[in-house]
């Protein structure tokens, strides 16, 4: 029940953010010098057919009025219609929806099980193992997603033929083929965010070794095991938790790169379209998606803390 | 108290927002005490007694709820920037803390010059003249000025403290547990320091301090402090011979002698300590924890009154005690020794 | 590393010149990592502003003879599609990469700096709504909304790096923030202000000196992402129009060639890495070099042996190993070598080496069934350390060199097993700082519950009724209601005894306590003291007390060990050693103690420091801060000797100091 009233809250006043970026969206969007109704209608028409779309579009309306009328229609779903392909940009935005989070919740499983395993490895073994961690970190945050995923290509697809060159197979048509699309996307998307999560790790545990509770166990005789697993991973997960919920953030911006190389119908390339073709109703509806999955993570992150710290249950 | 008193604290209150939920903590609760020229006189008390806030309210370092500070008769209460800037040359400060209390990245003599730029406008060689004497006259090596603090080791570091308090002529200073985090043998090397200083300099002392064998030896007078408010004050050797205040007893009951056999006998005379609840909202804020606590202790707040004087003894001079029970001759004495 | 370095130096005070801090700067590009990244980025930038002076191409200039080529003589890098030679692209393309740097940088640090310096010095509203915007700003995906500013201004590069600039800078406010928040809260602020600094003196001398190096970092690490962020963009085909070369577009062209020319990832995408990489490598270079000259632990400083700050794993590689020397045989207690059978704690020859150097030499004393003995010294004598030894958990990485640590007649030293088997139901642990001793994200009930199951095999509620039965013994009004609280719920004494609840729980015969008082209120001391005195009275267990308090040795204690540098010094029963003490160090220790003083007069003191465990000399260590010092002190090492029965002590005057007595 506690948990439910804080989920409403942290949802509540994460209101200012939605307003804040649709918004912002909006009035940038005012700016373009462009003129959408033209756009559609082209150069060769009357003045009366081009009022009527600037009508039909809502564009002689002052800018709050705009916006208003954007939000009511968010609020019953209707995100307009993309001015390229017509079609309603809440249809566009779901279809794709699947493929961008069967992308990122993988790229977070996958990172955050091999970076929680490494740091960990590193943290006991030491020595290699810590080099390897932090040369891994170093690489995570020096090579860009887009140009390492041309590498895995190159390599992967092109030389062994291993795995599809680009592509994304839906679920539902085949799962084995839906995972196989996926390889290669998902180790792009998951090189820095191991990295990230692998060094917050072992940082983490060596700092909690490192503390006098833990001093105070061994010399009572608590079992390794239950020392490392229970103690030391239970206080090692808050910074880890946080730093997971960045990383999936930046996953989120990392997804429009790995989508456009790998050709994968998600949000992010729908993002990159749209910008290059100025299609202003779906990138609006693309940010506003966007932004509610960071709400949504950070909302997580939260719930996170909650069952894990019990200073922050108190406060 | 014939001449003027050279810091005088009247009813001073300091509180701590928490929040805007919860009601401010009273850190401090209408304490006034004075300090003549030339005096030491020490604040004892646990942690959350408000000792030290006391002395970072008298710096400007904290702000002041209500009631007034005066030193060498001059308002400093609300002082503004420029007013502190006047007092700093008089009015000084040693930390406990000789770590956090010297800027890692200067070096010491840059430390030591600061106090200079406020008031004297010195050439370099003076300056450093000035230094060198000053780094002397705390038995520090000449060279100390161009090294970093990280060279030091903390009594060293509080001898440097000290040092940068004494740069311009203070008459006041404020020593916030300045020996608290110092070993044994190098606390009583600093003690003696601040002791010969006091006598080459007349200064005058403001002794904060949790350990009050430390604070006898140095203080002239203590006042002790529970919860914000003044317990017992007077001479230091009579209320360490003679406490009257039963915090004040307790305080000293606790602190345990270093001689085997006296610490024994007191031992097997002391009772079970008494379980603490929660402290009264009105009443004595030591009540819950008194041994000697009756009804009215839980009803009201006793005042703090001069102590009258008791049966053979002169009335004695400058001791103050905030007990309903003061007056009442050998009720304890007795029975608790 | 800099605490390595900081502490080689010399600590005490030499004549002549002091050692000068060098700029920033030289202590950057003294470190390899640093020295290559400027290099290289000094390189790239020279390269690309010359970039003419090094290829005789232009960007633009066609060779379609020579499509898609490897690297030759002509082409260093080879040529894309087009014929274009590969190398004049890449350094004309840096061109873009370096402006588009340069603008995010002004606007990160401009915005960045001012709000989190305003936000952490001045607080207050202007904290309140800089902190709100940016946990705003910095819960937005960036990356989308560049997008969103480049689709409203196609092709702009420049508006998309300012709002880069400006959407990344809720990461250093945030940093700035906090570090200047706890610089204000530093004492030498406060100290500063005391003096009458102004606000603005204080900023400058005391702020933003500490600033910088954290300023250059986050530039540094800044940067490198909008380098990585500008290729993306020019990638994506959102940055510089194509003819024109990028490094992203440059990367963009051999995703078209992928099948026909793998080899065109490379000249692309190195050139990316290596400057992520150098900048990323200079950022870490500055924030090591930045604290290097003071950042000295307090341990270190203090010239003590450190327990565990000094003993870091870098300097363990560094140690000299001439410090082994000092380690001989001639120190050896020759009162009592062999083991006592009848004690239930036997400490033989017990010498314990942290990084390499000793820090405790040759230790040996007995405990009996029973008994509770205390262990005196300053900090750095190596009183921590041995009682840790004992358990087998010698801090900061050290290690036990030498000697027997007899349990019950097992010797713990060396064997896992043994120790296993003894800690916590032989020999159980309470430790100095009660509010950090207990794991903050357990009920107090959970952990304590944990040790009863660990020392006696028995089901969850009969754990349970035993958590309560222990909270009870320590003297705890509410055992139940405190066995749900978690640790940051209870007060330092309650902590305390719950801690010592926790040791209680394998019903162990000896208890080591480490300073278990020293962090307490006196008022609360004494009750712990009291709890302690109860204890031992109704269990019977021996106590291995570990105090610099003599008040609390003469409470508690029946014998005592005095150790000096690592040494012990001097062994008596308790009452003796504070009547007639045979070590002037324990005689020096029980003068300076405030409570003896007699008043208006100094009190006696011990001149100088502890030695620091590398500046142990060969013969006393106490010599060189002693009154009664002679050449006999320093010429050999001072055995430990029983001048009178049951009385060790390590000091050569001890026949005189039998008859004479030690204070003047």
């Amino acid at each position: 029940m506690a948990i439910f009233r804080l989920a409403v809250r942290r949802l509540l006043s994460s209101a200012p953010l939605l307003f804040l970026v649709s918004a912002l969206t909006f009035v940038l969007v005012s700016l373009v010098p462009g003129d959408p109704a033209r756009t559609i209608v082209g150069q060769h028409v009357t003045v009366e057919q081009y009022e009527a779309v600037r009508v039909q579009l809502g564009l002689d309306d002052p800018l709050p009025v705009q916006y208003w009328d954007w939000l009511v229609g968010v609020l019953h779903g209707d995100l307009g219609a993309s001015l390229f392909s017509g079609e309603a940009v809440t249809k566009t935005l779901n279809d794709r929806l699947p493929v961008s989070l069967s992308l990122i919740v993988a790229g977070t499983v996958v990172s955050g099980i091999l970076g929680v395993a490494l740091g960990l490895l590193s943290a006991r073994r030491g020595g290699l193992l810590t080099r390897a961690v932090d040369l891994l970190s170093l690489l995570g945050l020096a090579v860009p997603a887009f140009w390492f995923a041309l590498v895995l290509i190159a390599v992967g697809a092109v030389k062994l033929r291993w795995f599809p060159v680009t592509g994304y197979v839906p679920f539902a048509d085949d799962p084995a083929e839906w995972a196989r699309s996926l390889v290669l996307p998902v180790i792009s998307l998951s090189l820095s965010a191991v990295a990230v999560i692998a060094k917050q790790t072992r940082d983490c545990v060596l700092d909690t070794f490192g503390r006098d509770f833990i001093r105070v166990m061994q010399a009572n005789g608590f079992s390794r095991r239950s020392i490392l697993y229970r103690h030391v991973l239970r206080n090692a997960a808050v910074p880890v938790v946080t730093v997971l919920g960045v990383v999936l953030v930046s996953l989120l911006a990392a997804a429009v790169f790995v989508e456009t190389v790998f050709a994968m119908p998600g949000l992010g390339s729908l993002t990159q379209q749209a910008t290059v073709q100025h299609d202003i109703p779906v990138i609006q509806g693309a940010v506003l998606y966007i932004t509610v999955l960071v709400v949504l993570v950070n909302l997580l992150v939260d719930m996170a803390y909650n069952r894990l710290d019990p200073r922050v249950r108190a406060a | 108290m014939t001449r003027q008193p050279l810091l005088d604290i009247k009813d001073l209150t300091v509180e701590f927002g928490q929040g805007h939920r919860t009601s401010p903590l009273r850190a401090v609760d209408g304490v006034s005490l004075d300090i003549a020229p030339g005096e030491t006189v020490g604040l004892v008390g646990e942690s959350g007694s408000g000792k030290s806030t006391i002395g970072r309210a008298v710096l400007g370092l904290t702000p002041v709820h209500s009631g007034r500070v005066r030193f060498e008769g001059i308002d400093v209460t609300r002082a503004g920037p420029r007013t502190r800037r006047g007092l700093s040359a008089r009015l000084q400060v040693v930390f406990q803390d000789p770590y956090s209390s010297l800027n890692p990245a200067r070096t010491i003599g840059q430390t030591l010059a600061e106090p200079l730029l406020v008031h004297r406008r010195l050439d370099r060689r003076e300056t450093d003249a000035h230094i060198a004497e000053m780094l002397e006259r705390v038995g520090m090596p000449a060279d100390t000025a161009g090294r970093y603090p990280g060279q030091f080791s903390g009594g060293q570091r509080q001898r440097i403290a000290i040092a940068r308090a004494l740069m311009l002529e203070p008459s006041l200073v404020i020593c916030d547990e300045p020996v608290s985090a110092l070993d044994l043998s190098i606390q009583a090397q600093v003690m003696n320091l601040l002791a010969r200083l006091q006598r080459e300099l007349s200064l005058s002392y403001l002794f904060i301090a949790h350990d009050l064998p430390v604070v006898r030896h140095l203080s002239d007078r203590v006042v002790v402090l529970y919860r914000g408010r003044v317990m017992e004050s007077g001479p230091a050797q009579v209320v360490y011979a003679d406490p009257v205040h039963p915090y004040t007893e307790a305080l000293l009951d606790a602190v345990p002698a270093p001689d085997p056999r006296a610490q024994r006998a007191r031992r097997a005379a002391q009772a079970a300590p008494k379980t603490t609840n929660p402290p009264a909202d009105e009443g004595c804020v030591f009540a819950h924890r008194c041994p000697y606590a009756i009804d009215i202790c839980h009803r009201e707040r006793p005042a703090l009154l001069p102590l009258p004087s008791r049966g053979e003894k002169q009335p004695e001079g400058g001791r103050a005690v905030a007990c309903h029970r003061s007056g009442e001759p050998a009720r304890v004495r007795g029975l608790h020794t | 590393m800099n605490l390595l370095t900081a502490t080689k130096r010399p600590r005490t005070a030499e004549p002549g010149k002091a050692p000068r801090r060098p700029p920033l700067i030289r202590r950057v590009l003294r470190r390899p990592a640093g020295a290559v990244s400027l290099c290289w980025l000094a390189l790239l930038t020279a390269a690309t502003l010359a970039a003419l002076l090094i290829t005789r191409y232009g960007p633009l200039d066609q060779d379609l003879g020579h499509v898609l080529a490897g690297p030759t003589s002509d082409h260093l890098l080879g040529t894309d599609n087009l014929g274009r030679d590969l190398l004049s692209r890449v350094l004309f393309g840096g061109r873009s990469t370096l402006l588009a740097v340069g603008e995010a940088l002004v606007v990160f640090l401009l915005i960045g700096v001012t709000a989190g310096l305003a936000s952490g010095f001045l607080g207050g509203w202007v904290d309140w709504l800089t902190v709100r915007t940016a946990d705003l700003l910095f819960a937005l995906p960036g990356i989308v909304i560049v997008l969103v500013v480049l689709s409203v201004f196609p092709g702009n590069l420049h508006a998309a790096m300012i709002t880069f600039g400006a959407l990344g800078s809720p990461g250093i406010i945030r940093i700035l923030r906090s570090q200047t928040l706890g610089i204000r809260e530093e004492l030498y602020v406060a100290a500063a202000k005391v003096a009458g600094l102004t606000r603005a003196q204080i900023l400058r001398r005391h702020i933003l000196p500490r600033l910088i190096s954290t300023v250059i970092v986050q530039a540094a690490l800044f940067a490198a992402i909008v380098v990585t962020v500008q290729a993306g963009l020019g990638f994506l085909g959102l940055g510089a129009q194509p003819p024109n070369p990028s490094w992203g577009g440059l990367v963009a062209d051999a995703s078209q060639a992928i099948d026909r020319a793998p080899w065109m990832l490379v000249p692309t995408g190195v050139p990316l890495v290596l400057t992520v990489t150098a900048l990323a490598l200079l950022g870490d270079a500055v924030r090591d070099a930045a604290v290097e000259g003071w950042s000295v632990s307090k341990l270190a400083a203090a010239g003590a042996a450190p327990p565990a700050a000094a003993a870091s794993p870098t300097e363990q590689a560094d140690a000299p190993d001439a410090f082994a020397l000092e380690v001989s045989d001639a120190v050896a207690a020759p009162p009592a070598d062999v083991p006592d059978d009848t004690a239930l704690l036997s400490v033989r020859n017990l010498s314990i080496a942290i990084g390499g150097i000793p820090v405790v030499q040759g230790v040996s004393f007995d405990i009996s069934a029973g008994e509770t003995v205390g262990m005196v010294g300053e900090s750095g004598c190596g009183k921590s350390v041995t009682s840790l030894g004992i358990l087998g958990l010698v801090p900061g990485g050290g290690q036990i060199t030498g000697g027997q640590v007899l349990f019950d007649g097992t010797d713990l030293v060396g064997s896992a097993d043994a120790l296993a088997g003894v800690r916590g139901t032989g020999i159980a642990y309470v430790s100095q700082e009660p509010m950090v001793a207990l794991d903050p994200a357990f009920a107090v009930g959970r952990q304590l519950a944990e040790a009863v199951r660990r020392h006696r095999r028995c089901d969850r509620r009969t754990a349970r009724a035993r958590v309560t039965e222990l909270l009870s013994m320590v003297n705890i009004p509410d055992p139940e209601g405190v066995a749900r609280r978690y640790p940051h719920q209870l007060s330092g004494g309650m902590a305390q005894r719950v801690a010592i609840a926790l040791a209680l729980a394998g019903e162990p015969k000896l208890l080591i306590a480490d300073e278990p008082t020293t962090a307490l209120d006196v008022t609360v001391q004494a009750e712990i003291l009291a709890l302690l005195h109860t204890l031992q009275a109704e269990t019977g267990m021996a106590v291995l007390l570990v105090t610099h308090d003599w008040g609390v040795v003469a409470d508690l204690c029946h014998r005592s060990v005095v150790m000096y540098a690592g040494q012990v010094v001097e062994q008596a029963d308790v009452e003796q050693m504070f009547t007639r003490p045979l070590h002037p160090y324990t005689a020096g220790l029980l003068a300076a103690n405030p409570h003896l003083a007699a008043e208006g007069e100094p009190l006696p003191t011990i001149a100088g420091t502890v030695p620091a465990p590398r500046d142990w000399p060969l013969g006393c260590r106490f010599a060189a801060r002693c009154d009664l010092a002679d050449e006999s002190c320093t010429t050999r090492p001072v055995p430990l000797t029983e001048p009178a029965p049951d009385r060790l002590t390590r000091c050569v005057h001890s026949p005189r100091l039998l008859l004479e007595g030690t204070r003047p």
